[in-house]
């Protein structure tokens, strides 16, 4: 029985996925195939071989372009947006959680925006976190929050490093 | 937002004469509300006008972007991107990585390896 990531697809289980945090669960299954065809994010779901349909985790991918022009009297001034790529949504299912799968799932998106950076150049991987203790989760793995938000930010020569 | 830089940025803008003008066709009735609220603020027609439209301006961005950032939290993530850091991963990443390593991708499929 082997461990694996995919695209998500109609074959995986939406409906019964459930990560104790309801904004997500609900994000996985009413958006998450649409946002899928329609080209606006990308998600990619964990699970294992032995039974595909079970979702055990999942995260998503969005381009989330950072403009640099909403603040007036800003000197210099960025005139492009900085590309960054966001990590919208993240989630272990209950049943999977505290084995150390979360960890496995934000390591392979830093993959999977790794390989986009090769590709069409991102400056960072920024996300949302959704709680305190989520903050520290995601400083283990060397994001760096924002001052005064939930805003975290990875430079993306700290993910190239990863991948060396 | 309303923000207390976005006030200032108009009040400065003002010392400095700003050159741009706008010109509103409004009802009288219209006009007059808003010359009572400017008033109500002790501002006059263009202060009340540029400062509102300068605020709701913050506001429709912020709700259209994404990532909107506040001065503080932007002057951070822009010292982030800057660059100037030697990025050192943290032990769990290091190992996260070797186990990555030895996982192997065939097409879009990604299988650890345990």
């Amino acid at each position: 029985m082997s461990l694996l990531i995919d695209p998500l697809s109609r074959i995986h289980d939406r409906k019964s996925f459930s990560c104790s945090d309801e904004a997500v669960d609900l994000f996985l299954r009413e958006k998450a195939m649409q946002d899928q065809l329609l080209g606006l994010g990308r998600t990619r779901v964990l699970f294992y071989s032995d039974k595909p349909s079970e979702i055990a985790g999942f995260y998503t991918l969005v381009m989330c372009p950072i403009s640099q022009d909403s603040i007036p009297n800003d000197k210099p001034k960025i005139k492009r947006p900085i590309p960054a790529i966001l990590l919208g949504q993240i989630g272990v299912d209950v049943k999977f959680q505290s084995k150390g799968l979360g960890n496995k799932l934000l390591f392979e998106a830093q993959a999977t925006v790794f390989d986009i950076a090769d590709k069409v150049g991102v400056r960072a991987m920024v996300l949302d976190a959704r709680t305190e203790s989520l903050v520290s989760w995601y400083e283990s793995h060397d994001f760096i929050k924002l001052p005064e938000s939930m805003r975290m930010v990875k430079h993306i020569d700290a993910i190239k490093k990863l991948f060396a | 937002m309303a923000t207390w830089r976005s006030i200032m940025g108009i009040v400065l803008e003002k010392k400095s004469r700003p050159q741009s003008r706008l010109n509103v066709r409004l009802s009288p009735e219209v006009k007059a509300r808003i010359a009572r609220a400017a008033h109500i603020l002790g501002q006059d027609l263009t202060e009340f006008a540029s400062i509102t439209l300068n605020s709701r301006a913050d506001e429709v961005i912020a709700e259209n972007e994404e990532f909107a950032l506040s001065e503080k939290d932007r002057r951070a993530f822009l010292d982030i991107l800057s660059g100037d850091f030697e990025w050192q991963p943290s032990e769990k990443s290091l190992k996260l990585a070797s186990e990555y390593k030895r996982g192997t991708k065939k097409g879009q499929t990604y299988e650890f390896a345990d």
